[in-house]
């Protein structure tokens, strides 16, 4: 087993208001956070994600139970001590105003350097490698204010890095950031917890999660934790039990979301790949359900309509054949004629 | 003159090729400060000449023994005074920008002026004759009892304010209740304005014109002190400010006592602030400016650089400020008020344009 960093038991996150009852947003939450992993904290909006962040890294008084850093209890720490284990990434805007990347950075020097925060060699040395870390040693000179989304979030990782911490926590780190820079940013937090740090994120990418955490804390909207491999929580239908919600259904199938639980006439897409992968998300966006090949085999019935998919010199054509009255067939050039076609033709029966 | 120019912060600085330009602007301000402090000596309703100035300085005598009282008696005062004001106006405005975050905020954002105003209307205003009586009774004369007054306004309300501050989780609400303490405390002075006479009402508006000639050597004696430690405190800070560039959670998560940083740092403004409104009147413009006009200079949002550049130049727009006021040849004198918004801000406008640099500092 791997060292145990991070654990609670039997925690309550919420808000204290003054001279009213405590807002508890949930309750009675178990986990462990081990060196070396990467666990992606995902779950509804709402369901306290922030609040169990900003809770374990001290910056939130817990509304009961216990949480345990390096199996001492997270209130002995001092703030300074708390900081050197500790790094964490908000969603907190910044405007660090005029200050260059470097300096940014420098910042997370704060409870290492002495009372005037005065640079060290090390200290210097250790900004410089945190740059490089995220791969932002370009960047270094140029003001915050300047950089991109993507390029600032770098630099605040950075920044959190030279704190040297044991644990990284960070709350929406690829919100705002587009699919390339999200992948990157997973990319570089995967390697960081590699390197012998505890990385713990919340996301609302849960497909980025599913693929690329060691194991998923799931905080559903009913205030409970759900903590294991992706894999195993997306078979045991926790996943798709805290995501429940009108209009949106989690396939198993394709580890993601789709759009309404399909209700329309089922159908079976033939042809090569990637062809029919696109043919079928378009038929299942449209509504209609379609099945899979591989369970199909050991049946004989045949589903009621049928669509081949084939390649030709132009580009692709679809050919829709069905069981139904006068076995009409039909060609159509383009996935958005074949699902118009196949709405009007077989509407879905409610 | 306090010895802060000479700590060469750009020295060190972390951007290469910077550091040669940045000493060269803390130079510039060390000279600028200089010059302005010599011109508010030399000049005023008599000119004076500078060899005589040194004369009188080195304990001389000068060509007229008229000078010597001139120079002693109210000028040295006087220019102290603007150096100290202006300094402390400047430091205490760019705490309370980087506390809050917010362009907008100054040494006043907390409500200690308008206390301090509050304190002064009710003395200039109300008095009647009892607490002539017990002024003049305690040795003190007209202006002492103004600073008392005003001090002790500036003081209740500092006092709320920490009280509030230890209750609230969130800076951004001390920033609102600063703003209504003011209103209320003008809400005050208003009232007291519509009860009174208009000789009275004459005395309270001259005091906040502001002035920094009304400053006795015996008052120097509390002011200097008062401002020089609170600015030399300020520069020990500057660690704490620069990680609340972030906000306070992460300065929190990088292992700040937020709570205590902030107390800390109110109290300085608040002393700052207080201290110089009770002694000068409300001395607006400056402690908004000043810090503005040296991020667009050093082009820099790193404390290191902004504390002693506002001090510098804080103090030096101070003593021009007051230089200009009194119009020197002439034995007119301009409210300092005036002076400093209408001299101070198309400099500032100006130089703001020409560099564009500012636009980023508070950028969302």
């Amino acid at each position: 087993m791997k060292d145990t960093l991070l654990s609670f038991e039997a925690l309550d996150i919420g808000y204290r208001l003054p001279g009213r009852a405590s807002l508890t947003v949930a309750g009675r939450l178990n986990a462990a956070l081990h060196t070396g992993e990467l666990v992606c904290l995902v779950g509804p909006n709402g369901a306290g994600k922030s609040t169990l962040l900003r809770t374990l890294t001290g910056l939130q008084p817990a509304l009961g139970g216990e949480i345990h850093l390096a199996g001492q209890p997270l209130g002995s720490f001092r703030s300074r001590e708390l900081a050197r284990s500790i790094g964490v990434v908000l969603t907190d805007p910044v405007q660090p105003g005029l200050l260059s990347a470097e300096s940014l950075v420098a910042l997370g020097r704060y409870a290492r350097t002495d009372w005037l925060g005065r640079l060290e060699k090390e200290d210097r040395r250790v900004v410089d490698r945190c740059l490089a870390a995220v791969g932002a040693e370009e960047l270094a000179g140029r003001p915050v204010a300047e950089l991109s989304d993507g390029e600032r979030q770098k630099v605040m990782i950075a920044r959190a890095l030279a704190q040297e911490p044991a644990l990284l926590v960070l709350d929406e780190p690829t919100a705002f950031l587009d699919l390339p820079r999200r992948v990157e940013i997973m990319t570089l937090l995967r390697n960081l917890a590699e390197g012998g740090r505890a990385v713990l994120l919340s996301t609302h990418d849960l497909d980025l999660a599913l693929r690329g955490a060691d194991r998923l804390w799931l905080l559903d909207g009913g205030g409970k934790l759900a903590a294991g491999a992706p894999e195993d929580l997306v078979l045991s239908g926790a996943v798709a039990g805290a995501f429940r919600g009108r209009g949106v259904s989690f396939d198993l199938r394709q580890g993601a979301f789709v759009f309404a639980p399909p209700g329309g006439a089922m159908v079976r897409v033939e042809g090569e790949e990637p062809a029919a992968l696109w043919t079928r998300r378009a038929l299942e966006r449209a509504g209609f359900r379609t099945a899979d090949p591989a369970e199909e085999a050991g049946r004989s019935e045949q589903p009621p309509v049928q669509v081949r998919v084939s390649r030709h010199a132009g580009g692709y054509t679809w050919a829709v054949s069905s069981r139904a009255e006068n076995a009409e067939r039909a060609e159509r050039e383009s996935l958005y004629d074949l699902v118009e076609y196949l709405k009007t033709r077989f509407p879905a029966s409610g | 003159m306090k010895g802060r120019g000479s700590a060469a912060p750009a020295a060190d600085s972390p951007e290469p090729g910077s550091g040669t330009s940045r000493t060269a602007i803390f130079a510039g301000l060390v000279c600028l400060l200089a010059a302005a402090f010599a011109a508010d000596l030399a000049l005023g309703s008599v000119r004076i000449p500078l060899a005589d100035l040194v004369r009188i300085l080195t304990g001389g005598t000068p060509a007229r023994s008229s000078w010597t009282a001139i120079v002693r008696l109210i000028r040295l005062p006087r220019a102290l005074t603007a150096l100290l004001a202006g300094s402390a106006l400047a430091t205490a405005g760019l705490l309370m920008q980087t506390v809050f975050r917010n362009p907008l905020a100054g040494p006043f954002v907390l409500g200690v002026g308008s206390g301090a105003s509050l304190g002064v209307a009710l003395v200039v205003l109300l008095a009647g004759g009892s607490a002539s009586a017990f002024l003049a009774a305690a040795g003190l004369l007209g202006d002492s009892g103004l600073v008392l007054a005003a001090s002790l306004g500036a003081a209740a309300v500092l006092a709320l304010v920490l009280a509030a501050s230890r209750r609230v989780r969130n800076v951004m609400t001390l920033l609102i209740l600063g703003l209504l303490f003011g209103y209320a405390a003008g809400a005050g002075v208003n009232v007291l304005i519509h009860l009174s006479s208009a000789e009275r009402i004459q005395a309270y508006i001259s005091w906040t014109f502001g002035t920094f000639g009304g400053v006795t050597w015996s008052q120097l004696r509390i002011l200097a002190p008062l401002v020089l430690i609170c600015v030399l405190g300020a520069q020990l800070a500057r660690k704490q400010l620069d990680a609340l560039l972030l906000g306070e959670a992460y300065a929190r998560s990088m292992g700040q006592e937020v709570r205590r940083t902030r107390i800390v740092l109110l109290i300085l403004t608040s002393l700052l602030s207080g201290g110089v409104t009770a002694f000068c009147g409300p001395i607006a413009f400056l402690g908004v400016a000043i810090p503005h006009l040296c991020r667009s200079l050093l082009s820099g949002s790193d404390h290191r650089l902004l504390l002693p550049g506002c001090a510098l130049l804080g103090g030096a727009a101070a003593l021009l400020a007051d230089l200009a006021a009194q119009l020197p040849g002439s034995t007119a004198v301009l409210p300092l008020n005036a002076v400093t918004s209408l001299i101070g801000a198309p400099v500032i406008i100006a130089v703001v344009l020409k560099r564009r640099n500012l636009e980023r500092s508070f950028a969302a």
